[in-house]
């Protein structure tokens, strides 16, 4: 009797045992996930939950027709509503009024991409720590102090100003959550069952801090910083050198010679005192309990974004109608960050991309205009240095006297550990983001264009019903941040180009360094007036674009800068297009996918001039030649673009060495290549060509043979690694997509395409065309195209997950179904239909 | 032998409508009212009869995945491959279900105890 109780209760002890380790993350059990810590294994899974087959991972094993419910009932729906999903789950919604048309859109956006939506604004927010532990906390914190969540509340609260975008942002977010509501936990995007957590529910927030993000993405570079150090160290004429206010040789995207048909308002008077703000010994980073480590000096070789875009007019295409194109390179992630999607209602007809958590249509077009974007580039991210009255944080100086700051207080929670504490000290200037910074402790506050509400959601809103020029002039009125060059075309053959963003009116120079917060004079004094930024309507030469250049020429009124204006690719577009005439989509799309190196033709020659043939050995002359016969193309398959790229870093890091690990760990960035182009061409004795660690001094000429030695030494190592094939470009650049949070088994990798930053189709290792667009108005009405590196669905069981992907990478698109009821689409052409009606509450 | 197919049944029940570990409970419940003749016989049905219900779903699931997702989260998981991960998640099903219905048989033998003791 007594043994059979014992042997009872010692086997329930261990089967409960037993359910309780498989229900549980490693890291949370008691114990055994101390010893782990924040471990990979702590991360695990709860095994039991996860692997069951009847709620687990495996419930996200789709086949290739994707469930899709054919009736829907929600509360807080309105009318039916009826969404086609065609042959590549692209939703074309068919709603009968506004609310249900982006309530609709939350809905169905969330059902592909729900994860990810909640992931990038976790992220926004800094709040990554609480889904994946310790090893995020000083990015959770970068964001935190960068004031990302400060933002975005402040943009909530404007956008409750504001009609429209009050209901469609509300709208959308009831859209959400009625798909979240009718979630199980079976149903959970995988990512939420490897990661052991649940969705919170859509708010306004989230659509706000997704804002904020893309703003941070396309205005969040500064070198104010490293651009001080280097005028500390070298001088202002060295800083004047490297990093010059205009570039010769620019093809602005207002054309040189322009007129200004404008009345320019005056720049602030220039302050008594412009030298950099800085300490004796500039910004030295130091590691402090709290100051975020700066980034060391990088080799700017591959930037993270740029775009093209451009319209032609109908008297350059064989239709007689415009052609417009665009592709926003932006880094390359799994889900994509566009999601396609077309919008119908009485009065609206719109197609294209938007970024999961927004409502409308970012890029795209409707029955009579297109329109597209790329990055404007133009600094509006200044720091300030801030002195504090003492320890407490209290006051700071200003104009002679002590201003008060904000406190906020960020509390971060963190996976298995207690919280993170930070305070974070605002000035009316913005959050103080660096304390204690560098030798003297210097405290650096941002001012940021970022940090101001604007009602961009309202211009999109704006420009999706759009029908001519005219409204859209009108829509981008209430555009401010992060600056667009919006391009342009419709139906009745405009063409325009428009960039706009809410500028500081500077005085020269003005926030190029640091500047000084105690001093009123060196602050944003007022903006430039909305309608005097760079714009073009139907000029003479039939085509506008743009590629992240310099907006206008050095006539233009008012000063601005950059931390990298494009210099190559813009200028292979435009004498593409100078000299193309009678234009297809056909030749517009071979012009995205244009592989043409501008940097190696400008760059190649002066370095191979600077190579003596007879002084080289059998395999140097060899790759000399290969180098010398090189058409500048970067097509996948040649070897002479690698080999290339790997010499010009190297003599990149040679001439800039003085930049680079700096005995003072002073931050500090490469100039543009086109200025080392320049500087190569036309100063090849330059001092710093000199190399800082030899005792003699080197001219461009010393710097050129090792660097091409090490450079073939370093090509026939890769290539050794490279299962002893000659590498290739795709090999060498092994262009990847990863998943967002940087999960292997869910990216892919090394894909075969050409292309690099600098050519039109600007492919880099992580970043590139995020979507390709082409649209051409024909008599017959509206005919686009597209591709996007992703698939629809965000869940990496489905085969739709990466089903666009090698499409992309040949450079292939889709025909874009741009229909006008829900019966237009024929079978084959549509997987499922899927009607929602309204539940009516009483 | 039809306590297997059984319990095969009732545990695919329970783990479609509620937590994973509902086999267990199901198990249990079989385990002490089929009374298995000694503890190791019920935890042969628990370990099969919850076998089979993931199984024969599991299989069926990656078949029509073919595959894909229980490659990429034995990639995760650093499983060799997913024919390891199928049967690992296998293995994970009964050896809860086996440990369940042994408990469940183990408390029976209680009351037969009990009974025996006061017949």
């Amino acid at each position: 009797m007594v043994s059979a109780v014992v042997k009872f209760i010692g086997s329930l002890l261990l089967t409960v045992g037993l359910v309780y380790v498989l229900n549980h993350q490693p890291g949370s059990l008691p114990y055994i996930g101390k010893k782990l810590q924040n471990s990979p294994a702590a991360m695990l899974p709860p095994l039991g939950k996860f692997l069951n087959p009847y709620g687990g991972f495996w419930q996200n094993a789709e086949g290739a027709v994707p469930l899709i419910m054919p009736k829907n009932a929600l509360v807080g729906l309105r009318q039916e509503v009826k969404v086609v999903y065609d042959d590549r789950l692209v939703p074309h919604i068919f709603a009968q009024n506004q609310h249900d048309l982006y309530f609709v859109q939350g809905y169905v956006t969330a059902s592909h991409r729900l994860w990810q939506m909640e992931f990038q604004t976790h992220a926004a927010a800094g709040r990554v720590s609480e889904i994946v532990g310790s090893r995020a906390i000083e990015f959770d914190r970068e964001q935190r102090r960068k004031g990302m969540t400060y933002a975005a509340e402040k943009l909530v609260e404007a956008l409750q100003e504001d009609s429209v975008a009050h209901l469609i942002t509300q709208a959308y977010a009831d859209g959400v959550n009625a798909y979240i509501k009718g979630l199980s936990a079976k149903n959970l995007p995988v990512e939420y069952k490897l990661l052991n957590y649940t969705p919170e529910a859509w708010t306004t927030l989230k659509s706000a801090l997704l804002m904020k993000k893309m703003a941070d993405d396309l205005t969040g570079q500064s070198n104010d910083i490293q651009l001080t150090n280097l005028a500390a160290v070298f001088g202002q004429q060295a800083a004047a050198l490297l990093y010059p206010d205009y570039v010769e040789g620019q093809d602005p995207i207002i054309p040189a010679g322009a007129k200004w048909n404008f009345i320019p308002i005056a720049p602030p008077p220039l302050p008594a005192q412009t030298a950099p703000a800085k300490g004796a010994s500039g910004f030295e980073p130091v590691n402090q309990p709290y100051p975020l480590p700066l980034p060391a000096a990088q080799p700017q070789t591959e930037p993270k974004i740029g775009s093209n875009n451009w319209a032609v007019s109908g008297s350059k295409t064989a239709s007689g109608k415009p052609i417009l194109c665009n592709d926003p390179h932006l880094q390359l992630n799994l889900p994509a960050i566009w999601y396609e999607t077309h919008l119908h209602m009485p009065g609206l007809n719109v197609y294209g991309v938007t970024i999961p958590g927004g409502p409308g249509i970012v890029i795209g077009f409707n029955n009579h205009i297109a329109w597209g974007v790329t990055n404007a580039g133009v600094d509006v991210k200044d720091w300030y240095t801030i002195t504090f009255k003492d320890a407490t944080k209290n006051e700071y100086q200003y104009d002679k006297g002590w201003k008060k700051t904000d406190k906020r207080i960020e509390t971060m929670k963190v996976k298995f550990m207690p919280d993170v504490i930070d305070t974070v000290v605002y000035t009316h200037l913005g959050p103080v983001v660096y304390e204690n910074y560098g030798p003297n402790k210097q405290n650096l506050a941002l001012h940021w264009q970022a940090h101001e509400p604007s009602n961009d959601l309202r211009a999109f809103y704006l420009l999706n019903r759009a029908k001519n020029y005219a409204d859209y002039a009108q829509a981008l009125s209430y555009y401010e941040c992060p600056a667009q060059n919006f391009v342009f075309a419709d139906a009745s053959g405009d063409i325009a180009i428009w960039q706009k963003g809410k500028y500081p009116l500077r005085y020269k120079q003005q926030g190029k360094f640091v500047l000084d917060g105690n001093l009123p004079q060196h602050e944003w004094q007022a903006y430039i007036p909305a309608e005097h930024t760079p714009n073009m309507r139907n000029p003479e030469r039939g085509f506008v674009s743009s590629a992240n250049q310099h907006p206008t020429d050095p006539t233009y009124p008012y000063y601005y800068q950059s931390n990298d204006f494009e210099f190559f690719r813009n200028r292979r577009i435009n004498r593409q297009l100078a000299q193309m005439d009678s234009i297809t989509p056909a030749q517009m799309q071979e012009l995205q996918l244009d592989n043409y190196n501008l940097l190696a033709a400008e760059s190649l020659p002066i370095i191979l001039n600077l190579l003596k043939p007879d002084e080289l050995d059998p395999t140097q002359k060899e790759a000399y030649n290969q180098l010398k016969s090189w058409d500048f193309v970067n097509n996948p398959d040649e070897t002479a673009p690698a080999l290339f790229e790997i010499l010009w870093q190297k003599l990149l890091a040679d001439i800039w060495d003085e930049l680079l690990n700096r005995p003072d760990s002073l931050p500090m960035v490469y100039p543009d290549n086109g200025v080392t182009i320049q500087l190569m061409k036309k100063q090849p004795d330059n001092k710093f060509m000199d190399k800082a660690n030899t005792p003699q001094p080197e001219t461009l000429q010393d710097l050129v043979k090792p660097a091409f030695v090490a450079a073939l030494a370093d090509y026939a190592k890769q290539s050794a690694t490279n299962n002893a094939q000659p590498l290739t470009w795709a090999n060498y650049k092994a262009t990847s997509i990863l998943h967002l949070a940087r999960i292997d088994a869910f990216s892919v990798k090394n894909l075969h395409c050409g292309g690099n930053p600098n050519s039109v189709n600007a492919t880099g290792k992580r970043s590139g065309p995020s979507w390709r667009m082409v649209v051409a108005f024909t008599p017959a009405g509206v005919q686009a195209q597209g591709v996007y590196p992703g698939g629809q669905t965000g869940n990496p069981g489905s085969p739709h997950y990466t089903r666009f992907v090698d499409t992309w990478a040949k450079g292939e698109y889709y025909p874009l179904r741009f229909v006008t009821s829900p019966d237009s689409l024929k079978v084959g052409e549509f997987i499922a239909v899927q009607n929602f009606t309204p539940i009516l509450k009483n | 032998m039809k306590t297997i197919p059984i319990l095969a049944i009732l545990a695919a029940m329970a783990a479609y409508f509620f937590a994973w570990w509902s086999v267990v409970v199901v198990a249990a419940l079989v385990g002490l009212l089929a009374n298995p003749k000694n503890a190791a016989a019920a935890y042969g049905i628990g370990f099969a009869g919850v076998g089979l219900a993931w199984s024969t779903y599991v299989l069926f699931l990656n078949f029509q995945n073919q595959g894909l997702l229980a490659g990429k989260i034995a990639q995760i998981l650093q499983v060799p491959s997913s024919a390891h991960l199928l049967a690992l998640t296998i293995f994970i099903g009964s050896l809860a279900g086996g440990m369940g219905c042994m408990t469940g048989a183990l408390l029976r033998q209680i009351f037969n105890k009990y009974k025996e003791a006061t017949a």
